[in-house]
């Protein structure tokens, strides 16, 4: 039986979060989440060596027959890049990514074959088709990467948003209490996330769209308008990274 | 032959290797400083040099033994062969504790995970030989958890990205003004604000550095050169003075 989730299924439209395949080890948990509309897939934040071959089996099964059209790639941590080259050997994908971080991800050795079928994002982000259903590619840069996107699909009313939400340490996958979940975020949050000023300027961003999941990379999912509409809040002021690092900035003592 | 000596007393070498990244990834400076028997290698890059830049660092090491690898940041640039050079050797990886759990996604031996160790938020001081080198916090500039090297014999700052200049053909800035064309357009997208980049300025102002050291392009040398990069980053806007209040939803469809 499938640990995966089905979180949208209209029979033409479905959006899966794929089983976890790789949690207790050293490296950070991550979610591996498939969009499919008319048998076009698209894959998000692949992950890595360790879960690659799982990962592709079970983004197969899933589609049927049908084509992985897109691996789109939020920005250039390993977490996200490291199986790219074996995602594009193995499939006709397009990889999509930041156009800053096109000159990065060849270092992990993209072979020259494929190397044609990755492509830049403008800052601007952009809204691309799959299987002739809209995916809005959004702007989050600096959040944390300067170079980052996340992905809104009008359809399920799905936001992922990358390391935007992220959660550690828990073992649930729906965040049940807002409050309570917030000591698996914070943190994380804090020193990875780049500003104030950006946090507010994403919250601003998202309150017009329709959002009923807000679905991070890492952690647990917010399910529910009530849920999104506090993670928003949260969000909207939240004081980190250069707001709160300058006092690091000395000559090491020790 | 491929290595060029930026410094060399008695048994202290600042040795950086041949430039052999070439074709599609971003062209990557490797640095190898040598104090008696002890090495260090900076940045080590990707699989397509690890090959040659291997073979060329423990040429150049002779007798002595690679005791450090160091990894300024998380980006594929700098950590994708980081397996290679920890079961090759018996050195031990330094990275920002920030991206301890995100390089495991590579697939490291576990044999060698316990020699990946985290470099605090403060930054550090590494042993090598009879000097020691110090770990400079540098965070936002660009990566959220981001070191760089002072070695005081050599009085060469490592700077990393910053300082990184792309697409010249020479290896050394003779002429500040000229060069600025090179690094501007990197710098004011990827360094993430000006109070960042102006309090790295007040931290290494004390230091004595004749030489910058860049990851990427070409090194800035000499005192007047050094003052004038200096006083470049103390005033440029960059990152999110320019994003922050520009996140919008995209119309454009491609």
């Amino acid at each position: 039986m499938s640990a995966d989730d089905i979180l949208f299924d209209s029979g033409d439209h479905r959006n899966i979060l794929l089983e976890d395949f790789a949690s207790g080890g050293t490296a950070v948990q991550a979610n591996q989440h498939l969009i499919i509309h008319h048998g076009a897939g698209m894959i998000l934040d692949p992950g890595g060596h360790k879960v690659y071959n799982r990962v592709l089996s079970a983004t197969m099964d899933h589609l049927r027959g049908g084509n992985l059209r897109y691996l789109f790639l939020s920005h250039q941590d390993p977490d996200i890049v490291a199986a790219a080259n074996g995602w594009l050997m193995t499939t006709d994908a397009e990889a999509l990514a930041s156009q800053l971080w096109l000159r990065f991800i060849p270092h992990f050795g993209l072979d020259t074959l494929v190397a044609s079928r990755l492509r830049g994002i403008p800052d601007e982000g952009m809204i691309t088709k799959l299987g002739g259903s809209p995916i809005v590619i959004v702007p989050a840069h600096f959040l944390h990467s300067e170079g980052n996107f996340q992905v809104y699909d009008p359809v399920s009313k799905i936001l992922y948003t990358g390391d935007l939400g992220a959660s550690l340490g828990m073992d649930y996958r729906e965040v049940p209490d807002f409050d309570s979940h917030l000591q698996y975020m914070e943190g994380f949050h804090r020193r990875y996330m780049t500003s104030k000023s950006v946090m507010t300027a994403w919250a601003a961003m998202v309150r017009s769209l329709d959002i009923d999941i807000i679905a991070p990379q890492h952690g647990a999912i917010f399910k529910g308008k009530e849920l999104v509409n506090r993670f928003i809040n949260w969000c909207d002021g939240f004081e980190c990274g250069v707001d709160l690092i300058l006092p690091k900035y000395k000559i090491p003592t020790s | 032959m491929g290595t060029r000596t930026l410094f060399e007393a008695g048994t202290h070498r600042n040795i950086l290797l041949e430039d052999f990244g070439r074709g599609l990834a971003v062209q990557a400076n490797q640095h190898l400083i040598i104090d008696g028997t002890e090495g260090i290698i900076l940045d080590p890059g990707g699989h397509k040099v690890y090959g040659r830049a291997s073979a060329e660092a423990f040429s150049v090491l002779g007798r002595s033994r690679l005791r450090y690898l160091f990894l300024s940041h998380q980006d594929p640039d700098i950590v994708a062969a980081a397996n290679g050079w920890l079961m090759t050797t018996d050195a031990d990886a330094y990275i920002s504790a920030l991206w301890i759990r995100f390089i495991p996604h590579f697939g490291l031996d576990e044999l060698v995970t316990h020699r990946l160790r985290p470099i605090p938020d403060e930054g550090m001081f590494l042993k090598l030989g009879s000097c020691e080198l110090m770990v400079l916090p540098a965070h936002f500039l660009h990566s959220e958890g981001n070191f760089q090297i002072y070695d005081p014999v050599a009085k060469i700052l490592y700077s990393g990205d910053l300082g990184a200049s792309l697409g010249q053909d020479y290896e050394d800035v003779t002429d500040f003004d000229a060069h600025l064309r090179y690094m501007d357009a990197f710098h004011r997208r990827y360094m993430v604000s000006n109070r960042i980049l102006s309090a790295w300025v007040r931290m290494v102002r004390p230091l004595d550095i004749e030489t910058i050291a860049p990851q990427h392009g070409a090194m800035i040398r000499g005192a007047g050169n050094v003052k004038r990069f200096l006083d470049w980053c103390e005033t440029l806007e960059c990152g999110i003075d320019f994003m922050a209040d520009k996140l919008a939803l995209p119309s454009r469809t491609s």
